[in-house]
C-alpha cells in the first residue's frame, strides 16, 4: 500500500497539471529542394558493381541560410525492390545553402555481391531541419529517385579485364590486363635508362662521389 | 653533372614503374549512363515549427494548420512521418499509430489533409495516404495537424518533430 500510494500521486498531480509541447512558433519559410526528380541508370549493374551518379543540386527555397541533409530512405514502389540505402554515398553528406542558391552533391552506388536481381528503387533524400530552439522542428525533404537494374551474376574475370567479351560498358572497371601492361612498360623503359647510361658510361653513386 | 642526369633519370624511370599501374587502374567505378529527368523538386511550409502550448493530460489539443507549397516544376506527393516525443532526463512519450491503444506516455498524431478531408495517422514510418495528396507545380495544399496524448508519468515539455517528404509524380 506504501509502495502504491506515491504512484497515484503523482498520476492524479500530473493528470491535473499538463504537459507542455513547446511554446515557440516561428516565422521564417522553410524550403527544400532537388534538381533532379529522378535518375535512371541505363544498363544494368552486376553484385559488385560500383558507379557514380550524376550531380544532384540541393536548393534553397526558403528565406534562410540553412543546413541540409543527404540521406538514403525507401519508399514503396510495387513494381521495384527497395535498394538498401547502406548502398548509397552521399559526398558530402550535408550541405549548407544560403537561400536561392544551389550546391551540389554526388552520389556513388554499390551494389553488394550478394544483390538480388531485379529491378530497384533507391531514393536520395534531401532534408532540412529547422534550428528554432525550443520548438518543435518541422523536417522539410525533397527526394529524387534512382532507378536501376541488378542482373543476375557478378562479372566474370574476362570481363573485368576488358575482354573482347566484355561489354563497352565495362570500360571504366579497373583493368588488370592494363595494369600489368603498364608495368612491364615501365621495366621496360627502366632498362633501356640502364642501358644508355651505361653505353655513355654514366655511373650512379648514392653516396659522395669522387672523381 | 652526368651523375646528376643519370640519378633523376632513374629517379624518374621508378617513379614511372611505381605510377603506370596506378593509372592504368584507373576509376574503380563502372561506366553508365543515364537518364536525368531534370526537374526542380521543391517544397515550403509557412510553419518551421508547431507547438501545442499546454495540453492536458488525457486529452487532444488544438490544431496546428500547415500549408505546403509546391515551388517546383512538376506536381509533388507528399509522405509525413513522426517521432517518439523526448524530454530531457524524461521518459519518451511513445507515438502510437491507427489503431494503437492509449497507455502511460504515448501519444498520437494525426494529420489530416483539408481539402480531400483524408487523415493520416503518423508513425516513425514514412505513412502514405492511399491516394496521396498531389499538390500540382505552383499550387498549395493544407494540413491539420492535432494531438491526442495518453497519461503521463511526468511532466515535461516534449519535443516531437514532424517529417514532410516531396516526391515528385
Amino acid at each position: 500500500m506504501t509502495m502504491w500510494f506515491p504512484r497515484a500521486v503523482l498520476v492524479l498531480a500530473v493528470a491535473a497539471l499538463a504537459i507542455a509541447w513547446s511554446p515557440e512558433r516561428a516565422q521564417a519559410t522553410l524550403g527544400v529542394g532537388v534538381t533532379n526528380r529522378s535518375i535512371s541508370i541505363n544498363e544494368e549493374l552486376r553484385p559488385g558493381d560500383s558507379c557514380k551518379l550524376p550531380e544532384i543540386g540541393v536548393a534553397n527555397t526558403g528565406d534562410e541560410k540553412a543546413a541540409y541533409d543527404l540521406t538514403f530512405v525507401n519508399v514503396p514502389d510495387p513494381g521495384r525492390l527497395d535498394a538498401d540505402p547502406a548502398w548509397f554515398i552521399a559526398e558530402p553528406s550535408t550541405v549548407i545553402v544560403e537561400p536561392g542558391r544551389i550546391k551540389y552533391a554526388t552520389v556513388s552506388l554499390e551494389v553488394p555481391t550478394d544483390a538480388k536481381p531485379g529491378r530497384y528503387l533507391g531514393v536520395v533524400q534531401v532534408s532540412a531541419i529547422n534550428q528554432v530552439p525550443g520548438g518543435n522542428p518541422i523536417v522539410l525533404a525533397a527526394g529524387t529517385k534512382i532507378f536501376f537494374t541488378v542482373a543476375g551474376t557478378a562479372r566474370t574475370p574476362a570481363q573485368v579485364s576488358g575482354s573482347p567479351q566484355a561489354p563497352a560498358k565495362d570500360s571504366g572497371r579497373p583493368s588488370t590486363f592494363l595494369a600489368v601492361a603498364g608495368a612491364v612498360l615501365g621495366l621496360l623503359l627502366l632498362a633501356i635508362l640502364v642501358i644508355i647510361s651505361k653505353n655513355l658510361r654514366l655511373s650512379i653513386s648514392w653516396g659522395k662521389h669522387e672523381d | 653533372m652526368r651523375n646528376t642526369f643519370s640519378f633523376i633519370a632513374l629517379v624518374a624511370a621508378v617513379v614511372m614503374v611505381l605510377l603506370m599501374p596506378a593509372a592504368a587502374l584507373g576509376s574503380p567505378y563502372v561506366e553508365i549512363t543515364t537518364t536525368v529527368d531534370a526537374q526542380l523538386i521543391s517544397i515550403t511550409t509557412d510553419l518551421t515549427s508547431w507547438d501545442f502550448g499546454v495540453v492536458g493530460a488525457g486529452s487532444g489539443a488544438s490544431s496546428n494548420y500547415i500549408t505546403v507549397t509546391n515551388n517546383g516544376t512538376v506536381p509533388v506527393s507528399v509522405t509525413v512521418r513522426g517521432y517518439n516525443a523526448t524530454s530531457t532526463g524524461k521518459p519518451d512519450w511513445t507515438l502510437i499509430g491507427q489503431g494503437g491503444t492509449f497507455g502511460a506516455d504515448t501519444y498520437q498524431m494525426r494529420f489530416r489533409d483539408v481539402t480531400a478531408n483524408a487523415i493520416l495517422y503518423l508513425s516513425t514510418e514514412h505513412q502514405s495516404w492511399p491516394t496521396n495528396p498531389t499538390i500540382p507545380a505552383a499550387g498549395m495544399r493544407s494540413f491539420e495537424l492535432a494531438v491526442s496524448l495518453g497519461q503521463p508519468s511526468a511532466y515535461g515539455t516534449y519535443t516531437a518533430p514532424v517529417f514532410l517528404a516531396a516526391f515528385g509524380q
